[in-house]
C-alpha cells in the first residue's frame, strides 16, 4: 500500500475510534418473551338422571295389543370438549343363556327407531328378538319379546358450542351413531304407546319386560 | 502547507500524544477526558420460568405457570417505559391479551377465538368460546415496583414496572391456577393447546 493511502486511512481510523463510544450508546430497547401454553385434554362426561324407568301396561281387546301406561323417558346429559367426537346409543335386551342382544332397529339414518323388550324371567332365544329387529316380525316367532316405538329429542345447550348432530346413522353393529361437536347436550328418548304390530300375542308370557339403553363413546 | 505536510504533522502529533507518558518527567499537563455513559438495559427470561402446563377439563384449573425475567439497567423511569405486555391470537390477528383487571387470556391455537369472545373474557363474561382467563400476580425485587395499568400510552393494557433507582431486579409474572369465573366452560372451550405470550420490554422514551 502506498504511503499516501496510509496517511489518509490513519485519520479516518482515529476518527472512528473516537466515535465508537457514542455509537455504542445509541438508545436501544431490550425485551424478552415468554410463550406459555396450556394443554386442555379431550374430555367427555355422560350421565343419566334416570337410572331406571318403568311403567305398567294395559291390554287391548282380547289380548290383541299391549300399551305402555306411562311414557318411558330415559335421558342422558353429555358434556364434551372435543369438536370431533362420536358417541353411540346401544339398545340391548336379555336373552336366554344370560346374555343380551341388540334391541334397536329402524332407519339407517336413525329415524323411525323401535326397541325390543324381553321377558326377564323367561328370556327368549336370540332368534326371537332377531325376528323383530329384522323388520318383518311374525308374532308367533318372537315369543317373550315385544317392540315399541322410540322417539328421540336432542337438545344442544345454547352458547356451549353444541349443535344438532348431523349425519346420524344406525346399524345393528354400532347402534345409533351421533357425531357431535363440543358442548353440552341433553339426549332424551321416549317410548310410549302400543306395541309394534306382530310383536305381541299370547306367546308373550306375563312378567317384567326389560331393555337397556347405553349412550357411550365406545364403539360397540 | 500542502496535504502531504499536513498528514506528516498529524502523524507526528499522534505519536507525540502516545508517547506522552514517557515525556512526563519533562512537563505536566492535564487533559480532562469525559465519556457519556448512555442508559442501557438488559432483560432476559430466566430458566426458572414455567411455561407449559395442563388444564383440568372439569374445573379449568391448571397446574401452575410463571414467567421469570431478570432486568439490569442504569436507565431510569424518565428515560424508559418498562412494560410487560401480553398477546393472544384471534381469528382477526394478534391483540392484547390482558383483561381489564390484569388477568391474562389464553386462546385455543387450533380454533382461534373471535374478537368478541376476547372482549367478553376481558370483562370476565361467560360467552367466550375458546378463551380462558386467569388472574395474574406480578412481583419484582425492591426498590422496583410493578402494577397493572389500563391504556398505558402506546403500550395499551400492561403491567408497568418502575425501577425507582434500582439497577437489578427479578420480575415474576405468575398465572393463578383457577380460571376467572365464567371464562372456562367445558362445553365452550374445545380441547387443545391454549397459548399466551408475555413480553417484558424496556422502551426508550
Amino acid at each position: 500500500m502506498k504511503k499516501m493511502k496510509l496517511t489518509k486511512l490513519l485519520p479516518a481510523a482515529l476518527a472512528l475510534m473516537l466515535m465508537s463510544t457514542a455509537v455504542y450508546a445509541e438508545d436501544q430497547s431490550n425485551s424478552a418473551q415468554s410463550v406459555m401454553t396450556l394443554n386442555l385434554a379431550p374430555y367427555i362426561k355422560i350421565t343419566t338422571s334416570t337410572a331406571a324407568v318403568s311403567s305398567d301396561t294395559g291390554y287391548g281387546q282380547d289380548y290383541g295389543s299391549i300399551t305402555i301406561n306411562t311414557d318411558l323417558a330415559p335421558t342422558f346429559k353429555v358434556i364434551n370438549n372435543d369438536p370431533s367426537r362420536v358417541i353411540y346409543l346401544k339398545g340391548t335386551a336379555p336373552v336366554s343363556g344370560s346374555g343380551t342382544t341388540n334391541a334397536l332397529y329402524g332407519g339407517a339414518d336413525g329415524s323411525d327407531m323401535k326397541i325390543v323388550f324381553t321377558n326377564t324371567s323367561n328370556a327368549p332365544a336370540d332368534t326371537s328378538v332377531q325376528n323383530i329387529t329384522s323388520g318383518s316380525p311374525t308374532a308367533s316367532s318372537n315369543p317373550n319379546a315385544i317392540a315399541f316405538s322410540m322417539a328421540s329429542t336432542i337438545t344442544p345447550q345454547e352458547n356451549t358450542g353444541a349443535e344438532n348432530p348431523a349425519s346420524v346413522e344406525f346399524s345393528e353393529e354400532d347402534g345409533i351413531k351421533y357425531p357431535i361437536k363440543n358442548g353440552i347436550y341433553d339426549f332424551a328418548y321416549n317410548i310410549t304407546g302400543d306395541n309394534i304390530t306382530n310383536t305381541f300375542d299370547t306367546n308373550d308370557t306375563n312378567g317384567t319386560y326389560q331393555a337397556t339403553l347405553t349412550l357411550t363413546t365406545a364403539q360397540p | 502547507m500542502n496535504k502531504k505536510t499536513i498528514s506528516k504533522l498529524f502523524i507526528f502529533f499522534v505519536a507525540a500524544t502516545l508517547c506522552a507518558v514517557r515525556a512526563y518527567g519533562y512537563a505536566e499537563a492535564e487533559q480532562p477526558i469525559q465519556t457519556v455513559v448512555q442508559p442501557a438495559v438488559a432483560i432476559e427470561k430466566l430458566p426458572s420460568s414455567r411455561e407449559t402446563g395442563s388444564i383440568n377439563p372439569e374445573t379449568g384449573t391448571h397446574d401452575g405457570l410463571s414467567s421469570v425475567f431478570s432486568i439490569q439497567t442504569n436507565g431510569n423511569d424518565e428515560g424508559y417505559d418498562f412494560v410487560v405486555t401480553s398477546k393472544i391470537m384471534t381469528e382477526g390477528g394478534e391483540v392484547s391479551g390482558y383483561g381489564n383487571s390484569g388477568s391474562i387470556l389464553f386462546g385455543n391455537t387450533l380454533s382461534m377465538p373471535t374478537s368478541a369472545a376476547i372482549e367478553d373474557a376481558k370483562m370476565g363474561g361467560n360467552n367466550n368460546k375458546n378463551v380462558i382467563a386467569y388472574p395474574v400476580t406480578a412481583a419484582i425485587t425492591n426498590p422496583m415496583s410493578v402494577e397493572f395499568q389500563n391504556n398505558y400510552g402506546i403500550h395499551g393494557d400492561c403491567y408497568v414496572v418502575k425501577v425507582n433507582g434500582g439497577t437489578e431486579g427479578t420480575l415474576t409474572h405468575t398465572v393463578s391456577q383457577n380460571p376467572i369465573s365464567g371464562t372456562y366452560n367445558i362445553g365452550q372451550d374445545e380441547a387443545g393447546e391454549y397459548k399466551a405470550v408475555v413480553t417484558f420490554s424496556a422502551v426508550s422514551k
